[in-house]
């Protein structure tokens, strides 16, 4: 009986949007991990070398393979209410949760790592690591998805958010914010 | 018994590889020879590609191959240029090291890991092809002084000096060069060498430029290199392998 209603739940449409994104070009600069989720690239740097002569910095960044460098990634709805998505990463295999911020709005959704934002609304900063994520902006254009994959910025922060009073300035500043965009289309598999 | 007005051909050559003049770029200003900061955005923005995986009989014919294509380029670069006999005896260690080395008076040995650390051919060319080079260079034996670097910029000097620019793009790259230690020299040296290696093998030379690349991003490279250090660091190597 268990086990016939666990058959029969597969056949539920549980992901009510399946979507397979392209990996987004990019200029190859600043690629961190959480970013190599997302764009064409075979690896990411983690940290960099920094040389100083007579106060003149330069830096080298190091480079980390990828161990298994995709050129898409998935988007999945978990539910049908859009609220909750599921993303693969094309980097290293495996999926992050996401979940959608900010006004509900049928032709966009804010989409942000779901630890991240729980790390946030409950201001937890101490003693957890804390590894900001890049924004998924995904905007639906007739039969395809644009989606905009963002640094996450203090901007952001105070338009979605209503805790402004809390010091953000950890993240990345407006001026120096990435953004790569690519497609996505809908996912029959 | 060495063939003086070959050697000379060589030393020339390499004389002219050194000073950045095989495109014919005359006229051009000449250039100042420093990792600027345009270098350093190009390495950290390279798109470098991952490794293959070769099993270690993949990794062993890779080798082979390149070995056949570069040794007639080497042998004859070796016999102009060192009194040294022109045969190196090879040997393949297992490990994960991305790492080759040069030792004894002709040994050569190289990780399992360098043929699986690398994406194109023209990659481990480049770095056989500098192992090659130290031993032509004479490098092991550290009471040997090196004179073949010291040779071309010379010969770049005498050669060109009626090219007022050419002749100050080699005075840039001599007097960079200049600057390194000892055994940083070497290595600027077995790298020339190397170069040369390859472009008679007609080997691409972006390809092994990305392997320069490669070194320099996964080996937590300095931009630039201190006074106790052996090797230049990465950036300043693939500013003196553009310049060459």
């Amino acid at each position: 009986m268990l086990i016939g209603a666990i058959l029969f739940s597969s056949s539920i449409n549980l992901f009510a949007l399946s979507l397979k994104c392209e990996a987004a070009p990019n200029n190859g600069l600043d690629i961190y991990f959480s970013k190599a989720s997302f764009l064409q690239t075979d690896g990411y740097t983690n940290r960099s070398v920094k040389t100083c002569k007579r106060g003149d910095c330069s830096e080298v960044d190091n480079f980390k393979y990828c161990k298994n460098p995709q050129d898409h990634f998935i988007l999945k709805s978990f539910g049908n209410q859009e609220g909750i998505f599921i993303v693969s990463n094309r980097c290293n295999g495996g999926f992050k949760k996401y979940e959608a911020v900010g006004r509900t709005d049928p032709e966009e959704k804010i989409l942000m790592e779901e630890k991240m934002v729980y790390q946030m609304r409950n201001q937890i900063w101490n003693s957890i690591a804390f590894r900001p994520q890049p924004v998924l902006i995904l905007r639906k254009e007739d039969d395809k998805y644009n989606l905009n994959i963002e640094d996450f910025t203090e901007d952001l922060w105070q338009e979605e958010w209503d805790r402004e009073d809390i010091d953000v300035s950890y993240f990345v500043s407006a001026q120096e914010a990435m953004t790569y965009q690519t497609v996505c289309k809908i996912n029959n598999k | 018994m060495v063939n003086l007005p070959l050697k000379i051909y060589y030393l020339a050559l390499l004389a002219i590889l050194s000073i950045g003049v095989v495109s014919g770029d005359e006229g051009k200003p000449s250039k100042n020879l420093e990792v600027t900061k345009e270098l350093l955005t190009e390495i950290n923005s390279y798109r470098l590609k991952k490794p293959i995986f070769r099993t270690k009989s993949e990794a062993k014919k890779l080798l082979e191959s390149v070995i056949e294509r570069i040794k007639p380029q080497a042998e004859a670069i070796c016999r102009e240029l060192s009194s040294s006999a022109c045969e190196w005896e090879l040997e393949v260690v297992s490990g994960n090291a991305f790492n080759a080395y040069a030792s004894g008076t002709n040994k050569i040995s190289f990780y399992t890991g360098l043929v699986r650390g690398v994406y194109y051919e023209e990659e481990l060319a480049f770095v056989v092809a500098h192992e090659i080079g130290h031993h032509i260079g004479n490098h092991i034996s550290k009471s040997k002084t090196s004179t073949i670097l010291g040779a071309l910029i010379g010969a770049a000097l005498a050669i060109e000096s009626d090219n007022p620019t050419i002749a100050a793009d080699a005075a840039n790259i001599g007097a960079y060069i200049g600057r390194f230690s000892f055994s940083r020299k070497q290595e600027i040296e077995a790298d020339s060498i190397s170069k040369i290696i390859l472009l008679n093998s007609g080997y691409d030379m972006e390809k092994a430029r990305a392997g320069l690349i490669r070194l320099t991003r996964t080996g937590l490279s300095p931009a630039t290199s201190s006074f106790l250090d052996s090797h230049p660091s990465g950036p300043e190597r693939v500013l003196i392998f553009d310049n060459l």
